[in-house]
């Protein structure tokens, strides 16, 4: 592991057992993210990428998980996360590694205020009296933003707005300093001016605090706009993976280009003139997985008996971008 | 102005306004103003975007025109009849040429029913088919004309995926044969990759069919690529609209410039010009004067007294805000 590496994901699998058989959620993923870092996990449903962070949180009790998510823990030491106890694992969530999901709606409590469940997150966390954890809530519940934190620590969740909530959530998540936050699609039920504000609002935490962020979205919009790096998703796989620009400017893999060239751009209607294309067919079903490359029955680059038959594996095609397509070299060439 | 032919759907002084009740009598403590003072038209063979975030109304506004809900008051005339004042009767027989698609195609879908006896029941309701082989017929060109091929005829909603539910959705929209659909965002449910196949499906079908539409949706982009004319609206009201070119790349509105602005486009080089502020207040008690000013970074104290009417600011342009010196329309560059 490199110096800088906070968390390295090496060759995770996660399979669920269901009634028609064995589902492979996720399929020997590997990545790592430095310090600091923002990296987006993009994806559609089926993807792997909530399963994915919820792996790395150990949230996933029905599941069979296996590989290893190695962890620099805030003492230093490394530490297998999948090899860790019940109560081990408690301790790395919430000090280490936090979450924030997509409905701030159900990860609150409605009988308790938002000041209480506050205060006993902090207090299960760090050893301190009430009236420390109240300060400590009020001045976090300031720190993303929320006017009047005061009154919003006496206020029950449903007396807030679907913004409210989840400043709410990102207060929680970060009350303890944790060194990586995975945010799985935490303003995809929101509207898009409060979207703004709470990716700028996260944004400006993370320099703050110069924790990493593993942002899990199916978004490319909000890739483009917060994250440094981005791991592109696919039936359980990496399909591909590299800097945001070059993934946003060379994309490599087409289900990736096929993505950006499928999505409207706004205000360009004018010189873009060309109609959008979409990806045609649907998302393979996760109990009837296609054979070699799982992407092929969409693929308009499709070659009968290269792409169909072995797997194709992840390479790297340029400095630190990776692309799982068996015909990436000549596609490359054909495109340059 | 050259002479115009009367527009498909006129709508004029559109309200809603909801009761606010408390208690087990119900008593009346306040009204939600859903929709107030709303007006446009939608021309023939014309797709009209109506934009706007939650609470804007521009779902109310939807179902209104189709009287799916009943308007509190103002009027809405499709092709030279009014609806708002047809009886039940003569409206069941008028939806023929007016239909809806809804967001959430699992819902709209009986879980029960095969896609053969979904696309089939609306044809009897409104005996559209004289017998069983023209029906059957009918269906799986229905079916053809949004990509589906006739092995779904026995399938149910539960053994298809999204994108293909929600072209039955279409497919049966259309198999009365109407003029003008609602589409109440026909898109948002689906995953990426299949948004732009639905979307691409209804410019195709406009263009085929020549139809109209109020296409609502919070997607600004999508909803550029496939208008002809946008309104944006807040708080219930009409902020601006316009040709959807004119209000995506050259606006006159300080809510428009927000929402372009917090729309998220997968461009890594665009820099956010504004940060939106604040949230969209209650509309059981909305600002007075101009709705949006609360959240205004260039309101000025007149903007609280009277509510602006929306004004000419370009071909076929409108906007409501009474400041013509601060937005630049360049929130993308």
């Amino acid at each position: 592991m490199g110096n800088d590496v906070l968390i390295e994901v090496d060759d995770v699998s996660v399979t669920f057992p269901s009634r028609q058989g064995l589902i492979r959620a996720v399929r020997n993923v590997s990545f790592e993210i430095k310090r600091g870092e923002i990296v987006a996990l993009v994806g559609e449903s089926g993807s792997g990428k909530s399963t994915t962070g919820l792996a790395m949180m150990r949230l996933m009790p029905t599941a069979g998980i296996s590989g290893a998510i190695r962890l620099v823990r805030k003492d230093g030491k490394p530490a297998d996360l999948l090899k860790l106890n019940e109560a081990e694992v408690r301790g790395v969530r919430g000090n280490d590694v936090a979450m924030i999901f997509q409905e701030p709606m159900s990860s609150l409590d409605p009988v308790f205020t938002i000041g209480t469940q506050m205060c006993e997150a902090a207090r299960v966390h760090q050893r301190i009296s009430r009236r420390e954890a109240y300060v400590a809530s009020v001045k976090a519940l300031d720190a993303v933003g929320l006017p009047d934190p005061e009154q919003v620590m006496l206020a029950f969740q449903h007396k807030l707005s679907g913004g409210m909530r989840q400043r709410v959530m990102i207060a929680m998540a970060l009350a303890s300093h944790p060194s990586l936050l995975i945010a799985d699609e935490p303003t995809t039920a929101l509207d898009v001016t409060i979207q703004a504000q709470i990716v700028d609002h996260l944004k400006m935490l993370q320099r703050q605090t110069g924790m990493a962020i593993l942002f899990i979205t199916h978004n490319l919009g909000l890739v483009a706009e917060i994250a440094d790096r981005a791991i592109v998703m696919y039936a359980g796989e990496i399909v591909e993976s590299g800097s945001v620009r070059e993934l946003f400017r060379r994309p490599r893999m087409p289900y990736t280009a096929g993505l950006l060239n499928s999505l409207p751009r706004l205000g360009r209607k004018k010189d873009l003139g060309a109609p959008i294309e979409p990806i045609p067919g649907s998302l393979p079903s996760p109990l009837a997985m296609p054979d070699g490359c799982k992407f092929h029955p969409r693929c308009r680059h499709f070659t009968p008996g290269l792409c169909d038959s072995g797997p194709p594996t992840l390479e790297t095609c340029e400095d630190a971008h990776q692309v799982r397509c068996a015909r990436w070299r000549d596609l490359a060439r054909a495109a340059s | 102005m050259t002479a115009e032919p009367p527009p498909l759907l006129k709508v004029e002084g559109l309200r809603k306004w909801f009761d606010i009740t408390r208690g087990v009598f119900g008593r009346k403590v306040g009204q939600v103003k859903a929709v107030d003072d709303v007006s446009f038209f939608v021309r023939s063979h014309e797709v009209l975007g109506l934009a706007g975030e939650s609470g804007s109304g521009k779902t109310t506004i939807g179902r209104s025109v189709l009287r799916l809900i009943e308007p509190t008051a103002g009027k809405v005339t499709f092709d030279n009849v009014e609806v708002t004042s047809l009886g039940a009767r003569e409206m069941r027989q008028f939806r023929r040429r007016m239909q809806i698609v809804f967001q959430d195609p699992l819902a709209a879908l009986n879980p029960q029913m095969t896609i053969e006896e979904i696309l089939s029941e609306p044809l009897t309701v409104q005996g559209l088919a004289r017998n069983a082989a023209g029906r059957r017929d009918r269906v799986v060109e229905l079916l053809d004309s949004v990509a589906l091929s006739a092995d779904y005829l026995t399938r149910r909603p539960s053994d298809m995926s999204g994108g293909q539910r929600q072209r039955v959705v279409i497919a049966r929209a259309l198999s009365v044969n109407p003029e003008f659909i609602v589409a109440d965002e026909p898109v948002s449910a689906l995953d990426v990759s299949i948004q732009a196949q639905i979307i691409a499906l209804l410019v195709e079908l406009k263009t085929r069919l020549g139809l109209s539409m109020l296409f609502i949706s919070h997607d600004l982009a999508a909803m550029e690529y496939i208008s002809d004319r946008i309104a944006v609206l807040y708080l219930g009201r009409i902020m601006e609209i316009g040709p959807s070119t004119e209000v995506c790349g050259n606006y006159k509105h300080p809510y428009t410039e927000m929402l372009i602005s917090a729309a998220p486009q997968p461009d890594p080089d665009r820099k956010r010009r504004i940060i939106p502020v604040g949230e969209i207040p209650s509309a059981a008690s909305p600002p007075s004067g101009c709705v949006f000013r609360t959240r205004c970074a260039y309101a000025l104290p007149e903007c609280a007294s009277v509510v602006p009417p929306l004004r000419n600011v370009g071909a076929d342009h409108y906007t409501s805000c009474i400041r013509d010196d601060v937005v630049s329309g360049k929130a993308l560059a």
